[in-house]
């Protein structure tokens, strides 16, 4: 489905005016195991890829997400998804409707490691395009002033389209949250990392050069008291590791947490 | 090359024992801390280094809170009539804040000995 009615359309501004640019791969995003039950927050997740090979060159993905904390460990959130492919002359399509659920277990520091569970449900836009699932657990492990995450999801393709074994995916976030920087009350940065990797489906990993492997320094934010709500931010560079990746994928994350 | 059947067995395992090896959940001090109209009470509390410390915020108001520190990484929304858990530290010596991020004027400091 082309960008082409006026309901598209807005949603697709509104993407577009909070990230800036088109972007890619709407997939950077680390969870963490945290809910908060009545917390109502509009999200934007986006990212784009460059790389001077014209047919790695251009992939970009960017969401508008809108996300509720349904009780004190279920948080919900309803994702619309809109890529473009690498490529010359490809288009950006409103591609994917997605049902993503966060399921806290653990409140942070209460036990030796933070945990909970991630599972998603994707209804697929585009025709020919299979309709996914995507689940796994999200665990936090908090020293010397390191905040640690990891997700370790399987995500499997669903309906007639539907193709393959289940693939693989991690994601690994580190936060020095030792090296916070607080500017009066209103604004803190935290520098951390983020790598990204998906090696494959089970049973038949990809040769190494062959992955979609990424990672890069990030900054974590908060702009408190921004209008009615809290700005929630972070960014920064995925350098691609392998060659199958584009060079460097600038990727980021704004929620926008509504007070009521 | 990782084989992947290792790989997903150890992904479910990881999933398992963090659940099942986990030490029973036990904090050395506890504070208790009431949100009414729009303060804390107290807003200074203390604890001592090297002990975790259970921290029980409760909501006396009319409307939502959200408790939050960025000297010890927690929020967690309170809703009116509500109380929620939060488990910090061990900490180092010193002072942290904590506000409630609704009504920002609203603060207290956690001090640390």
């Amino acid at each position: 489905m082309r960008t082409g009615n006026w309901a598209e359309r807005l949603l697709y501004v509104f993407a577009l005016t909070i990230g800036g640019a088109i972007s890619a791969h709407a997939d950077f995003k680390v969870w963490t195991p945290d809910v908060n039950q009545s917390e109502f927050a509009v999200e934007h997740v986006g990212d784009f890829g460059a790389d001077g090979d014209p047919a790695k060159n251009g992939e970009k993905s960017f969401t508008a997400e809108f996300e509720y904390g349904v009780t004190a460990w279920w948080q919900t959130e309803l994702e619309l998804e809109f890529e473009r492919n690498p490529g010359i002359g490809r288009a950006t399509y409103f591609s994917q409707i997605t049902s993503e659920n966060l399921f806290q277990f653990t409140q942070r520091g209460e036990h030796w490691l933070d945990a909970g569970f991630f599972a998603e449900y994707g209804h697929a836009l585009l025709k020919g395009d299979p309709n996914e699932t995507t689940f796994g657990p999200v665990l936090r492990k908090d020293f010397w002033g390191l905040s640690n995450t990891v997700n370790l999801f399987i995500e499997k393709d669903l309906g007639q389209h539907a193709s393959g074994r289940p693939q693989f995916l991690w994601a690994w976030e580190t936060r020095f949250e030792n090296l916070t920087m607080k500017f009066g009350r209103q604004f803190t940065v935290t520098p951390g990392f983020q790598i990204y990797g998906e090696p494959g489906a089970f049973g038949h990993f990809a040769a190494w050069r062959n992955q979609d492997n990424r990672g890069g320094p990030q900054l974590f934010g908060k702009i408190f008291n921004l209008g009615p709500g809290t700005l929630e931010w972070n960014g920064g560079i995925l350098i691609g590791m392998t060659k199958a990746v584009p060079v460097v994928t600038p990727r980021w994350q704004l929620e926008y947490e509504i007070h009521y | 090359m990782i084989n992947s059947k290792i790989l997903a067995s150890a992904l479910v395992g990881a999933a398992l024992s963090s659940f099942a090896a986990a030490p029973i959940a036990r904090a050395d001090e506890a504070v208790t801390i009431v949100i009414k109209d729009h303060k804390f009470v107290p807003s200074e509390v203390t604890a001592h280094t090297g002990q975790k410390i259970k921290i029980t915020v409760k909501n006396e108001g009319t409307s939502n809170s959200e408790f939050e520190s960025s000297d010890f990484h927690r929020e967690k929304v309170v809703t009116a009539g509500k109380e929620i858990v939060l488990f910090v530290g061990p900490l180092d010596a010193g002072t942290y804040e904590f506000f409630d991020d609704f009504h920002p004027e609203t603060r207290g400091h956690l001090t640390v000995k």
